[in-house]
């Protein structure tokens, strides 16, 4: 609503086009690498693994809910797996 | 000097005609509900999913169904679901949420072109209804060279928001059912939901190289960010140097 009537310098808006990348794979990262917001590559992988075929699918089928769903489906796998 | 610059904006950007108020026969309200049709498979399944996962969070029905209402945004829903369970604190489920729908305002800002003729009440209805699909499908309708109107685009959202509340709530009261969600791999929902928009986003978009420059050095400096600082500061500290460093990177190409 504000954006349609405002010109925003192209700076910016480059800026802005990089945002969704950006905050999505920070959002990855902090998922995948971070517990409690530490560094924590080392003890609990769990979610890496899972996060394989999670990524795997969503490359080939472009699909958010098939992602979703083998995501949950290699959790529930690995966990039963581990215990 | 403003004339100028507006005469390029426009000449650098396609225009189809706009329609000002006549109902065409593709135009109408229920084309565009029709034209809704094709996403609503993927609205109920991230919504059955959304209601499931909030169920689970320990969320009431009352509560997903206010977060389906007033939020609107499954990526939101998700977050605040898994960030409760996680204990997150209110302040740092606000600044997430509000990072991850800053895309809104990028997805508003492409299409408000298109409706830049519209009063900004008419533009707030549909701006504030607008996701991911319904953007999909009205560029799609935009790339054929065919029309849209606010009525198509009102059929388009609310057909969508209609799907999407029903859709949650349906999860929502299965999920209550599920008293353990870990041992469901629940709790990786939200995680994989990340990683699945962060794969569709690059997929498509054509600066694959550079989206990979931008992604890997997000992830980088969210972890370097973490030993200075919490995850959450951690998330948006990255999120800016990154999304800089893009933004570098295509001034010099």
């Amino acid at each position: 609503m504000v954006l349609s009537r405002m010109n925003i310098p192209a700076w910016a808006m480059r800026w802005l086009n990089n945002v969704p990348v950006a905050v999505m794979a920070a959002l990855v990262g902090q998922e995948l690498l971070l517990s409690d917001g530490k560094f924590s590559l080392l003890e609990d992988n769990t979610k890496i693994l899972a996060a394989l075929p999670t990524f795997l699918v969503a490359l080939f089928t472009r699909s958010l809910l098939g992602t979703v769903v083998t995501g949950i489906i290699s959790m529930l796998l690995l966990r039963l797996v581990y215990s | 000097m403003k004339q100028e610059k507006r005469k390029k904006w426009r000449e650098t950007h396609i225009t189809p005609p706009i329609k000002h108020g006549s109902q065409a026969s593709g135009d109408s309200f229920l084309q565009g509900v029709k034209d809704c049709v094709p996403t609503l498979l993927s609205y109920w399944s991230i919504g059955f999913a959304a209601g499931v996962v909030g169920k689970t969070a320990g969320l009431s029905i009352a509560e997903i169904a206010l977060m389906s209402l007033l939020i609107y945004a499954g990526s939101a829903q998700f977050i605040f679901a898994g960030m409760i369970a996680a204990n997150g604190s209110a302040a740092a489920i606000l600044l997430t949420i509000f990072i991850v729908n800053l895309r809104h305002l990028l997805l508003s800002a492409a299409l408000s072109p298109y409706f830049r003729h519209l009063s900004p009440l008419k533009n707030m209805f549909i701006g504030s209804l607008l996701t991911d699909e319904t953007f999909g499908v009205a560029m799609n309708h935009l790339t054929q060279k065919n029309p849209i109107g606010e009525k198509w685009m009102f059929g388009l959202n609310i057909a969508a928001y209609f799907n999407w509340m029903i859709a949650t709530l349906l999860g929502a009261v299965l999920g209550q059912w599920i008293t353990n969600p870990e041992k469901f791999g629940l709790d990786f929902a939200l995680t994989a939901m990340f990683i699945g928009l962060l794969v569709l986003q690059i997929a498509s978009r054509q600066k694959i190289a550079k989206d990979m420059a931008v992604a890997l050095s997000a992830v980088v400096f969210v972890v370097g960010a973490s030993f200075v600082t919490s995850g959450s500061a951690a998330v948006i500290a990255a999120t800016v140097i990154a999304a800089a460093i893009g933004m570098v990177l295509e001034k010099w190409k």
